[in-house]
């Protein structure tokens, strides 16, 4: 077999055009590819492709505002993310839960994305504000949100010489923000349930719900048409001409979008019902 | 990328002359005789290998070579003879920290990146800085005061 060797460009624009001419991985923090490419001790990890280092590329690694919108590079580290205040909060407070202390300082919030694991952490909050991602390629750049760019456990639409620069998300902050992840240990276990709830409030009013489950399915699950009606209930709850009834009738009628599976980390049975009391829980607070 | 990977050892710039695929943890044992970077999972979940690269907490098991280039590793050979190394060994020593001591290298390497990061930390900072640091003596609590003593006695030399 083939060995494989490495490229490390000094520019993004070197690196793309190493992209499109060798078919290269891209390699940013390595937590994860190191993982799968990994055989045994003093022997050197074996790759189907040459590796791509990218994640010394300033210009993939800064964090910074554009309008209403924060725009993260994918270099950038989950350490990083979780120091910087230009970025939102709840998503601050999912990195600096992700794996660990050692692992967050090279882990990559694009290796999170493009990894597109069922229980990638930061997967919920980017779903749950409609997060768009910046594919670049040697000729052009395209924009796509992270719902659709994701297809699978493990699968993406990332293109034959296409990176992933940058990560949009919305700068605008929430009222009540709830992020969850059930875990067997604190540091370094995946997630067996992971949720998170947004609320925006005016008022009694909600004017804005979003819910995300992870590691429940095979991607993300966010249901929009349930987070209207939800805030609908919710509102009329909150300013006294509703009943809590008419949201749990909600939560019991779409309880089918959660449909875990058995693993070696939880069962799916678990996983439905950590993933529907967390959401009961989170609606709970925004009844009161 | 050709195989001369320039990067910082321990202080010294150094070239390592080989694949840059191979893991960091190879390099620095088999082609820089540093042993005391230990292999326990060989998938950055028990920490035993951590080193500090650019002055923060990393595995080195889960890292190639090719990365580091250009970069400074630190293991617990360059912070030997440094006064915070000596306060943290001492600690851990009076403290009973070490059983086995195959942890403990990536232990002191933590602890010494949590006490530059937070000079004077409380129970729960220090654990949750270690929590990827895995002791299978499961002598945590010991560990946990070693650090925290040596925080106290540091008087601020991590900053």
């Amino acid at each position: 077999m083939m060995r494989h060797g490495a490229y490390r460009p000094e520019t993004l624009a070197a690196a793309l055009a190493c992209r499109r001419d060798t078919g290269a991985l891209p390699y940013a923090g390595g937590t994860d590819l190191m993982c799968r490419g990994r055989r045994w001790m003093g022997v050197r990890p074996r790759f189907d492709a040459p590796l791509l280092f990218v994640g010394h590329l300033n210009e993939i690694r800064a964090v910074h505002r554009q309008g209403e919108d924060v725009v993260i590079g994918a270099g950038c580290t989950l350490a990083r993310l979780c120091e910087d205040d230009t970025v939102p909060g709840p998503l601050r407070r999912i990195a600096g839960e992700m794996a660990s202390p050692a692992v967050r300082n090279l882990a990559t919030i694009g290796g999170n994305v493009c990894n597109a694991s069922p229980a990638g952490d930061t997967l919920p909050f980017l779903y749950a504000v409609g997060a768009r991602l910046v594919l670049e390629t040697i000729a052009g750049r395209r924009e796509v949100p992270v719902c659709e760019f994701i297809t699978g456990p493990g699968t993406t639409g990332l293109g034959p010489g296409e990176l992933l620069t940058r990560i949009i998300v919305p700068a605008a902050g929430w009222d009540v923000a709830v992020t969850e992840r059930v875990t067997a240990r604190r540091a370094n276990a995946p997630s067996k349930v992971s949720f998170l709830g947004l609320a925006r409030l005016d008022g009694h009013r909600v004017a804005d719900l979003r819910i995300a489950f992870g590691a429940v399915g095979p991607t993300v699950v966010r249901r929009p048409g349930l987070e209207r009606d939800l805030a609908i209930a919710l509102s009329a709850v909150r300013s006294g001409r509703g009943t809590v009834a008419d949201v749990s009738a909600l939560i019991d009628a779409h309880d089918g979008m959660i449909r875990p599976i058995d693993d070696q980390r939880a069962t799916a049975a678990h996983r439905r019902r950590v993933a529907l009391n967390l959401l009961r829980c989170f609606l709970d607070e925004l009844c009161r | 990328m050709n195989r001369s990977i320039d990067f910082n050892l321990n202080g010294r710039p150094v070239t390592a002359e080989t694949d840059p695929v191979r893991r960091l943890i190879d390099v620095l044992r088999e082609d820089f005789g540093l042993v005391s970077v230990k292999e326990g999972c060989g998938e950055g979940e028990c920490g035993a290998c951590s080193v500090l690269l650019d002055g923060r907490l990393a595995p080195s098991c889960i890292v190639a070579v090719g990365a580091v280039a250009h970069r400074a590793v630190v293991t617990i050979d360059g912070l030997a003879g440094t006064p915070g190394f000596e306060l943290l060994a001492e600690a851990f020593t009076e403290a009973g920290a070490v059983q086995c001591g195959y942890c403990t290298p990536g232990m002191i390497l933590a602890a010494e990146a949590l006490l530059r990061a937070h000079p004077h930390p409380d129970e729960e900072t220090i654990r949750r800085y270690l929590a990827g640091n895995l002791c299978r003596c499961t002598g945590y609590h010991l560990i946990v005061r070693a650090v925290a003593l040596a925080a106290r006695r540091g008087g601020g030399i991590w900053g």
